[in-house]
């Protein structure tokens, strides 16, 4: 195997990640741990040991779900964030997203309600970033 | 510093973090603002480098802190809203950490236009103050004023950004040999506009490109691989979409995306300024080629020596661009000689020339490697005027200078 038939076989693998256990993979991880250990040029052995490194570091994730609260500020903080629309538009669904935020920080947990209020900064820093470009 | 009193802390506050950060100033420009309760902040920094924070969740929190001064067994839901309020503290401290020469308020563009650039800058202040909290909270004395504090409960928040910013790091220490913690460190201390540039310079100067791109060439270089990287973290905004099993799986994706774009483009970089293998060399008259190269072996090392303008703009005579962006020709020690030896025979093959044939000089190659760069070579270009016209001779050689100009004719 050369190292363009090992980018294949890796990407296929990192493109099919998705909410699995990190176990379900595992059979994959050593499968391309093989392929690298069969490179013989220094420098794509190394690149192929740093791709599979990346690969089980994204697969760390996988033990500690969101809340439910968290996971709907996420959504709401993403669609505040849009790029899409006049600033004047932007800074309107924004000031929207940040009450969203606010809303949901109430309605969560005490110990999570900080975490999730704290996100309204960088929409607010935005729209004062904006604030210029929408006079 | 330690301090003693809520005056002492917001006036301590800046210091405070550049100290722990090692960062060469902040921009904060002294004055704090209370945040409109209507806004439904706990803190944000200003454009005008302004820092603001919020009455209910960190101002009085924090003067509660003062006025229990030194009391023991605090319960954990008030020790919990000292941490939760000084973690807001550092998390807008680090957003005005800055470089010599800049200020938070220059990324005032970047954060709306440059694409990646507010979950880079959201995930890794996160990630920053977060992670030294404790260092911030033992600089400023604070274990001393609420005992408690350093071990009471303040969540991460930002988890859209952090595992993006936890895996493209470690992604660059990795590649770079910098220790991760390390290069979450320089991208907290500069800018908003700064931190893919940093980044791509921890790649870049932990490589081996500095020893095959000229040094003019190495801003140009580096601008490509920051380039690269902005896009993967810019698709973070598609979590919405996502089911909520793979949002900090799409987050820590997007990270690793990100360095992977830049090592990519990398590989393209080397590929450029690395001459390509014998094997790879357009096949006319090897033999030839061989024997000139061993017969005039300065030739390939002297960049005095030059090259025709027909030659010098076939690019067949030098690397196709399918060669220059093959990232298999990352080189060995020693291949690139074996490969400019040939170079230089096949050019004398083609212009025809005897034994003392030409080869390219060194500052010919480097000119037609950065057409590949991404910056505009000929931008500067324009019609020469008359008198301009047949009097440039880079070697001072005397010839017969032009005719006159037929285009202003």
């Amino acid at each position: 195997m050369n190292f363009e038939q090992f980018e294949v076989e890796y990407q296929l693998v990192f493109d099919s990640v998705e909410s699995q256990s990190a176990a379900h993979f595992a059979p994959d991880v050593a499968r391309l741990k093989a392929y690298a250990s069969t490179l013989e040029d220094v420098r794509e052995r190394t690149e192929a040991e740093n791709l599979i490194a990346d690969l089980e570091g994204v697969l760390e994730y996988d033990a500690e779900p969101l809340s439910p609260a968290m996971v709907e500020a996420i959504r709401a903080h993403a669609r505040a964030d849009s790029a899409v629309g006049t600033p004047v538009e932007r800074i309107a669904r924004l000031e929207a997203g940040m009450e969203e935020i606010a809303r949901i920080a109430e309605g969560a947990e005490p110990a999570e309600q900080a975490s999730i209020l704290e996100m309204n900064e960088s929409l607010y820093m935005l729209i004062m970033a904006l604030e210029p470009e929408s006079r | 510093m330690k301090v003693t009193s809520q005056k002492e802390l917001m006036a301590e506050q800046a210091r405070s973090a550049v100290r722990i950060s090692g960062a060469h100033h902040s921009s904060w420009n002294g004055r704090l603002a209370v945040a409109d309760p209507a806004r439904k902040v706990r803190g944000a920094v200003k454009w005008d480098n302004t820092i603001e924070y919020d009455n209910a969740s960190v101002n009085e929190p924090l003067r509660e802190m003062f006025d229990n001064a030194r009391v023991y067994n605090q319960d954990a839901e008030t020790l919990r809203s000292y941490r939760e309020a000084l973690k807001t503290v550092l998390h807008e401290n680090t957003h005005v950490l800055a470089a010599e020469g800049t200020d938070h308020s220059d990324a005032q563009h970047a954060f709306n236009h440059t694409p990646g650039a507010r979950a880079l800058e959201e995930g890794i202040t996160e990630l920053y103050s977060y992670n030294n909290l404790n260092a911030y909270i033992d600089d400023l004395g604070l274990e001393e004023i609420a005992p408690g504090i350093s071990t009471a409960e303040a969540r991460p928040s930002y988890k859209q950004f952090t595992p993006a910013a936890t895996r493209f790091t470690e992604a660059i220490g990795r590649r770079s040999g910098v220790d991760s913690d390390e290069v979450v460190r320089r991208l907290a201390v500069v800018n908003a506009e700064q931190k893919f540039r940093v980044a791509a310079e921890i790649l870049y100067d932990n490589s081996d490109l500095p020893g095959l791109v000229p040094d003019q060439e190495r801003d140009a270089a580096v601008r490509r691989i920051e380039t690269a990287m902005q896009e993967p973290l810019a698709n973070l905004g598609d979590l919405d979409k996502s089911d909520e099993d793979r949002l900090r799986r799409e987050s820590a994706k997007a990270g690793a995306n990100a360095v992977q774009a830049g090592a990519a483009e990398m590989n393209a970089i080397r590929a450029q300024w690395t001459a390509p293998e014998p094997s790879r060399q357009v096949t006319r008259g090897p033999h030839q080629a061989t024997q000139q190269a061993q017969n005039n072996p300065q030739q390939t090392q002297n960049p005095q020596q030059t090259q025709s303008p027909q030659e010098a703009q076939d690019p067949q005579l030098v690397q196709s661009p399918q060669e220059a962006q093959d990232p298999r020709q990352a080189q060995e020690p020693g291949r690139g000689q074996q490969a400019g030896q040939a170079q230089h025979g096949q050019t004398g093959v083609q212009s025809g020339a005897s034994e003392g044939a030409v080869a390219q000089s060194g500052d010919l190659q480097n000119a037609m490697r950065a057409g590949l760069t991404g910056t505009s070579p000929m931008s500067s270009a324009r019609a020469l005027k008359a008198g301009e016209q047949g009097a440039r001779r880079s070697t001072g050689q005397e010839g017969p200078e032009r005719q006159g100009p037929e285009r202003g004719a």
